[in-house]
């Protein structure tokens, strides 16, 4: 930075625009700041080194720094500043606010709305589990085919078959019969009488029979 | 000129009186805001604040807790607390009317839920407590002259519902008045209880919420699965009932184990409690119900004991299954006669024989061959004395003598089971060792929480293999023709097991009317997969554990070993 500071400086110092007669310079609002006297430079012999695509890590900084330091007296920057595109763009740019604004309080609504749906259908889901497992309730289920005609049967009544031949297993299969879908619909009677008929397989055994 | 300059003067004046006025609304303006920002910042903070953010407590979920293949036992139900704010209700007028809607639909007097709603000097009246939502839901939506009903709302809570009403209810627990838990609810609260959250809403206008905040999280308890099994648990309750309606006791108790693991598949009471609703009944009745009695009845073993005191001779190689033994008709040590249920003149039995008929004489002469000192030692090598550790409160260590303490005819009454005090947890956690081979574990109900298995008890090896093999086919005589429970056999199954009937004590002396039947058995004897305990303090009708308790073993047994697909006799053995 302390380089070349140019000629114009130097015309300045020297008594001004008028004094010397010269058309006055088109920036007329750039500033000329005294500089420090340069430095002398010390130019030392450089490293041969291989040829490199991309500029290095410093450079590239150096270049940022140069970038940076010109934006003030950039003419696009003061065209972009001074431009009346701000004025439709802020006006975007505020509606698209308060249009976040609104959404958001859309978003927040709708997440109240969500949060109390959740918490009701976990509350619903508890009570439906509760309800679930009264109605699998074996004393229940036992009542309700008490109704129907059947009876869990007693301890002494139920034998444990020895495994035979391959001809009692054929014969217990034979002998499984799928109930009806009005299986047990019918009364109480039809009913008993059914599972009478329906279990020739059964391995439970009146208390007589085991 | 001076026209133009008199009228410059009254625009002026005219413009000057308007400035003057604007300036002075705004000094107005600015002294309000000044005020409401000031003095009267607090109040309209508070006012704002009540008006449009709403801070809800989150109440957490209590964890659930489920039989061993995922039944709900106990679940939490979100329910709401209805609230009246008597501050907004009495100025409209409309009290009568709202009592008029909502009393019908809460089931309470008009006058009462009238009462709530115009309560003097308060914002906030309860009306109904844990109400379902959509009970809730219905009440807020209701309308007066068209208009919805302001000043009630609604505060969430949780309510405790056991689904199952008063399967396993004195185990799981409940709450009473005072907010206090029992049973396992009591011992997993830390577990179970969950922390309470709070959820911050700001409300607009109309009261929909346009912001909701999650102020703290709620965390939920977290879940306990048994180890009981909920059909084997309804099945010893409703064999439990039967055996209350045929002997009206005071109280029954069955304890179903897994002598592998010393898991409790069933742990059932008598008389039954709803545990939706407990306290329900007389205090003395309530107070009986809700107790745990396997834990926390103490009684006189009677002759279940016997097993233990053949058990640690057995072990002591003092004797053998086949020892003979010259039973006399009776002993009359030091005055006090002791003698077998059934009278008998001298008689030889074995050590098989002495438990298969359950003779107290014989008993006593293998106590006396065991010896005080070495007698004790056993009776505390198998835990008695002492609670098993089980994660249930309430259990009672019972009561052991020290031989320092016997008198001269303790080791006439001890050895059969008479003199010492025990519960029914300890029993069956005995009749455990003997049936997994002679470890003595620490019974345990909890199989895991929120899915993490809890380490089973590794427990202590008390009796030998041999031994308990040897006591095992001792205890098959007792279901065999002669034995004392032979009416318990199931015709296919290896049964083992031995009857009870202790005499209680009352007012200091053995009653000749109070007795405590007991049966404590497995199945199959050759390599137990399940250890049934059943104890019934005072039947009516009948006293003895091989007539009361022992077909509600045949039962419950009868019924689990199917359902378990458990092999009732995998050695064969012949005769049963």
């Amino acid at each position: 930075m302390s380089g070349p500071t140019g000629g114009i400086a130097s015309l300045a110092v020297a008594g001004g625009y008028g004094s010397v007669g010269l058309p006055a310079p088109t920036r007329t609002r750039r500033r000329v700041r005294p500089t420090a006297p340069a430095r002398p430079r010390i130019t030392l012999p450089r490293p041969r080194l291989p040829h490199v695509e991309l500029p290095s890590p410093g450079a590239l900084a150096h270049g940022a720094a140069v970038f940076v330091a010109s934006l003030p007296e950039s003419s696009l920057l003061d065209r972009l500043i001074r431009g009346r595109i701000w004025i439709p763009l802020l006006g975007v740019l505020l509606v698209g606010i308060v249009g976040m604004q609104v959404e958001n309080l859309k978003l927040n609504a709708g997440l109240g709305t969500a949060i109390e749906q959740t918490t009701n259908l976990q509350s619903r889901n508890d009570w439906l589990r509760s309800d679930v497992a009264q109605l699998s309730d074996p004393q229940r289920i036992e009542g309700i085919a008490a109704q129907h005609g059947m009876l869990m049967a007693p301890p002494t009544a139920t034998k444990f078959l020895a495994p035979g031949s391959s001809t009692s297993v054929r014969a217990a299969i034979a002998g499984i019969r799928a109930p009806g879908s009005t299986y047990f619909v019918g009364p109480v009677a039809t009913s008993s009488a059914a599972a009478a008929a329906a279990s020739p397989g059964s391995t439970t055994a009146p208390a007589t029979a085991g | 000129m001076a026209g133009i300059r008199a009228r410059a003067g009254k625009v002026d004046r005219r413009v000057g009186l308007l400035f003057g006025i604007f300036v002075a609304m705004l000094v107005i303006a600015l002294a309000r805001a000044l005020y409401l920002g000031t003095v009267k910042a607090s109040a309209l903070r508070a006012a704002a604040f009540t008006q449009q953010i709403d801070v809800q407590p989150i109440p957490a979920q209590r964890g659930m807790i489920t039989d061993s293949a995922g039944t709900p036992l106990a679940l939490s139900q979100a329910t709401a607390d209805l609230i009246a704010d008597p501050y907004l209700i009495i100025p409209q007028g409309d009290g009568e009317q709202i009592a008029d809607k909502i009393a019908p639909m809460l089931h309470v007097p008009r006058l009462q839920v009238l009462n709530d709603l115009i309560k003097p000097h308060t914002g906030y009246s309860p009306i109904a407590k844990q109400l379902t939502p959509s009970l809730a839901g219905s009440i807020l939506a209701l309308k007066i002259a068209g208009k919805p009903i302001n000043g009630l709302y609604t505060e969430p809570d949780t309510k405790e519902v056991y689904p199952r009403g008063d399967t396993l209810a004195q185990v799981l627990g409940s709450q009473n008045g005072d907010g206090d838990w029992s049973g396992l609810q009591e011992s997993y609260n830390s577990v179970l209880a969950g922390t309470e959250g709070e959820r911050r809403i700001v409300k607009d206008a109309k009261g929909r919420a346009i912001d909701v905040q999650e102020v703290k999280q709620m965390q939920p308890g977290k879940a306990l699965r048994l180890t009981v099994s909920a059909p084997l648990q309804n099945e010893m309750e409703q064999v439990l009932a039967g055996v209350g309606k045929e002997y009206q006791p005071t109280l029954a108790t069955a304890i179903a184990l897994d002598p592998q693991t010393g898991a409790i598949l069933g742990l059932a009471n008598y008389p039954a409690v709803n545990a939706n609703d407990p306290f329900e009944g007389t205090s003395g009745e309530v107070d009986n119900a809700i107790q745990d009695h396997a834990l926390s009845f103490t009684y006189e073993p009677g002759s279940t004991f016997k097993a233990i005191t053949v058990a640690g001779a057995l072990q002591d190689k003092l004797i053998t299954p086949t020892t003979p033994f010259t039973i006399p008709p009776d002993l009359d040590p030091y005055g006090t006669l002791i003698t077998d249920a059934e009278a008998h003149g001298y008689e030889t039995l074995t050590t098989a024989g002495i438990l298969q008929q359950s003779s107290n004489i014989g008993a006593d002469l293998i106590g006396q061959k065991l010896g005080a000192t070495r007698f004790n030692w056993w009776v505390h090598r198998f835990g008695l004395g002492a609670t098993t550790g089980i994660s249930l409160p309430g259990e009672q260590p019972g009561l052991i003598l020290s031989p320092s303490q016997y008198s001269g005819t303790s080791m006439y009454t001890l050895p059969f089971g008479q003199g010492e005090s025990v519960t029914p947890i300890q029993m069956a956690t005995i009749y455990d060792a003997i049936a997994n081979g002679g470890i003595l574990r620490t019974p345990h109900i909890v199989q895991s929480v929120a899915g993490k298995p809890q380490p089973l008890p590794a427990g202590h090896r008390v009796i030998s293999t041999t031994t308990s093999a040897e006591l095992r086919n001792m205890l098959r005589g007792v279901l065999a023709d002669g034995g004392t429970a032979s009416g318990a056999a199931i015709p296919g199954y290896d049964l083992a097991g031995k009857t009870g009937t202790a005499q209680v004590v009352v007012d200091g002396k053995y009653s000749k009317s109070e007795f405590v039947a007991s049966f404590m058995g497995m199945v199959p004897a050759s390599d137990p997969k399940l250890v049934v305990a059943i104890v019934v303090d005072d039947p009516h009708g009948n006293i003895y554990g091989g007539t009361v308790a022992g077909p509600a073993f045949q039962k419950i047994v009868g019924w689990a070993v199917p359902y378990f697909g458990i092999n009732p006799n995998p050695a064969g053995v012949a005769g049963q």
